[in-house]
């Protein structure tokens, strides 16, 4: 398989990732958002983050794309983590929240798709510097 | 650079897919939020309806020195706002619910009947009583037809012991004469069905206050002091996430915090009137909001003295009267207290307001001082015997719990922890004694099922002017509180909670055992 059709392949499991967490997000967003103002917020947040990210991907993609995807989704992955291992009570809820079947989809979602990126992105070729000289 | 079909094909996906998903799919909850946030009540003109007294109940039958009483639990319209009907959830379907006058060591038994179309657990607040008559949040009255398994109590934790249409309530009443009250406790729906209209007065006698000079007779009002809004048809509005009540549980974003009515409400009837003369009255204050704490002061001031001289707190009688010029009540709380009318000339209209309330809220009801009258009432400087508080010194253990509710809404928790019917979180010995240290943020109402509770600290300081007599309930007012507690009655499983009650309905509760 040459390199252009694996970064082709990676680039379309990524948007397919990407648009799955969207989904999960989406689905939750409106019960979340009438209950909990703030985690409602997030969650449109991530659904916008990963909608864009899916869409940019779908039509090409570049390393800065792959970085900025893998930096949005290891935070919402933090985010995820640092909220079932202690409460947050100023943001969140003053429990340690339940790993629950969607949260855990979403996050096993993110996590593949950070690892999709990092190939991706090593997959790309580094464009070269151009240097100008007179 | 040129704009291609490609750009333009990438720009719209990524506007459709990035941003309106997304905003569809918060275009509904973002609506029910700001419909819910703009809801107001009719308008009403203040201090024109008079104030009604909820009727007493009489017992169904006589038996082996016990009052056997009915109660059914039905929907039924009534005229709150005037001119318009309200369908309310009331005990006997009136709201307030029946006022229940017991007498001491006096056994009662309620048959509740449930005619409503959830289940219901009944809740003697402030009672002795042993636990399967306690109303344990999870011991449901289903209704007709109800399948027990289907969403009683929306699936947090294990299933409580379901009586089927109803179920009979043992109040032993083996405690001081007290204000108590019954209401609605059912788990994750307590804030909605109180809200309809499940609560009424239970009022314990006994030959200690009998013996008083106190004011007695119709100079002896019962004053429950709610907040609603209603809707343009006069219904109530509470923004249930599930208004059917039979699923989901919880309320809208912005109620999270507590569900603050805008209309004031007095034994049922909004910003009432009562005539008095111009003699000494008692009242006894019962906040049955779910949320809101009242602040409450005579204006304009009787002159020279103190407005409201308290006699008794949620547990019964003080030792001695305190006199305030305000009274703090957080929901839940009773202050049992004596306006003299005397101070005012007849025809003067004295309006008891709510300092804290803000618009319409600052007010709760008018007294009009229509007649002259000979006293025949006194408050004798010693009301109660001894009122023989936990000792500090015979404390086995030193427990805390700290209550914090989520800023922006979801869960609330004690020590960050949910309720669950299945956890115990203290298992006081029968008969002990032992302090409790309850830390909160920003205030909630702590109440503990079974036992009375004598307050010891506030912030390290001396206990506020609010807080004397046994309590069972008291506002944290975002400090700590320390109280202490003999377990007396009986083993078995109870709750303690914040009685903001949006904030119980969203697992601000926990267990104690007594072993």
């Amino acid at each position: 398989m040459g390199g252009g059709a694996y970064a082709t392949k990676l680039r379309h499991l990524a948007t397919v990732l990407a648009f799955a967490s969207q989904g999960i997000h989406l689905w939750v967003l409106p019960g979340q958002l009438a209950a909990a103002m703030f985690p409602g917020i997030f969650f449109f947040g991530v659904a916008v983050g990963q909608g864009l990210l899916g869409t940019s991907l779908l039509f090409g993609g570049g390393r800065w794309r792959a970085r900025l995807g893998v930096l949005f989704n290891v935070f919402v992955i933090l985010v995820w983590l640092l909220t079932r291992a202690v409460s947050i009570p100023q943001l969140f809820e003053p429990i340690q929240l339940p790993v629950e079947g969607l949260g855990a989809a979403a996050t096993v979602i993110e996590s593949a798709l950070v690892v999709v990126l990092i190939a991706l992105q090593r997959s790309m070729p580094r464009k070269r510097k151009v240097r100008y000289t007179r | 650079m040129s704009i291609t079909r490609r750009h333009l094909l990438k720009m719209g996906a990524m506007a459709g897919a990035g941003l309106a998903l997304p905003l569809g799919a918060i275009s509904v909850p973002v609506g029910r939020l700001a419909a819910s946030s703009s809801v107001r009540s009719p308008g009403v003109e203040p201090f024109t309806v008079p104030l009604p007294v909820p009727p007493v109940t009489k017992p169904a039958h006589v038996h082996g020195g016990a009052d056997y009483y009915e109660m059914v639990q039905k929907a039924a319209r009534q005229e709150i706002l005037p001119g318009l009907k309200t369908e309310v959830w009331g005990y006997d379907g009136v709201f307030p619910g029946p006022t229940i006058e017991a007498r001491r060591d006096r056994p009662v038994v309620i048959r509740q009947w449930n005619e409503l179309p959830v289940p219901v657990s009944v809740h003697l607040h402030g009672g002795k009583t042993p636990p399967g008559s306690d109303g344990y949040p999870t011991d449901l009255i289903l209704p007709r037809g109800h399948d027990p398994g289907a969403h009683a109590h929306a699936g947090h934790g294990s299933a409580g012991k379901h009586a089927h249409m109803f179920k009979d309530y043992s109040y032993p009443n083996a405690h001081r004469a007290a204000t108590l009250w019954y209401h609605d406790h059912r788990m994750d729906f307590t804030g909605p069905q109180v809200y309809r209209g499940l609560a009424g007065m239970y009022i314990l006698r006994d030959d200690v206050e009998d013996s008083l000079p106190l004011p007695k007779g119709d100079k002896d009002v019962p004053i429950v002091i709610c907040d609603r809004t209603f809707r343009d048809d006069g219904s109530f509005y509470y923004p249930s996430l599930d208004p059917t009540l039979q699923e989901e549980p919880g309320v809208l974003a912005h109620a999270a915090n507590g569900m603050f009515g805008d209309t004031i409400l007095v034994n049922g009837a909004p910003w009432p009137l009562l005539e008095v003369s111009n003699t000494m009255h008692r009242f006894r204050i019962l906040n049955a909001s779910n949320a809101r704490s009242y602040d409450l002061a005579l204006d304009p001031p009787p002159p020279g003295e103190k407005a409201f001289v308290q006699v008794g707190s949620d547990g019964g009688l003080l030792e001695a009267p305190i006199r305030h010029d305000r009274i703090a009540a957080a929901p839940a709380e009773r202050f049992d207290v004596i306006i003299d009318f005397s101070r005012y000339p007849v025809g003067a209209e004295v309006t008891l307001t709510n300092i804290g309330g803000e618009g319409k809220t600052r007010d709760v009801m008018r007294f009009v001082v229509a007649r002259g009258e000979k006293e025949e009432s006194a408050v004798p400087e010693r009301l109660a015997p001894d009122l023989d508080f936990p000792d500090p010194g015979n404390v086995e253990v030193t427990r805390r719990f700290q209550f914090i509710a989520g800023v922006f809404g979801g869960m609330s928790a004690i020590n960050q922890k949910v309720f669950d019917p299945d956890r115990i979180d203290a298992r006081p010995r029968l008969g002990s004694t032992e302090v409790w240290e309850i830390f909160s943020d920003p205030s909630h109402p702590f109440h503990m099922h079974l036992v009375h509770f004598k307050v010891l600290s506030r912030d390290g300081g001396p206990p506020g002017p609010y807080d004397a007599g046994w309590k069972d309930t008291v506002s944290l007012r975002g400090g700590t509180v320390r109280v202490a507690v003999r377990f007396e009655g009986w083993r078995g499983k109870y709750v303690f909670h914040c009685h903001n009650l949006e904030h119980e309905d969203m697992m601000m509760m926990a267990n104690f055992e007594v072993v």
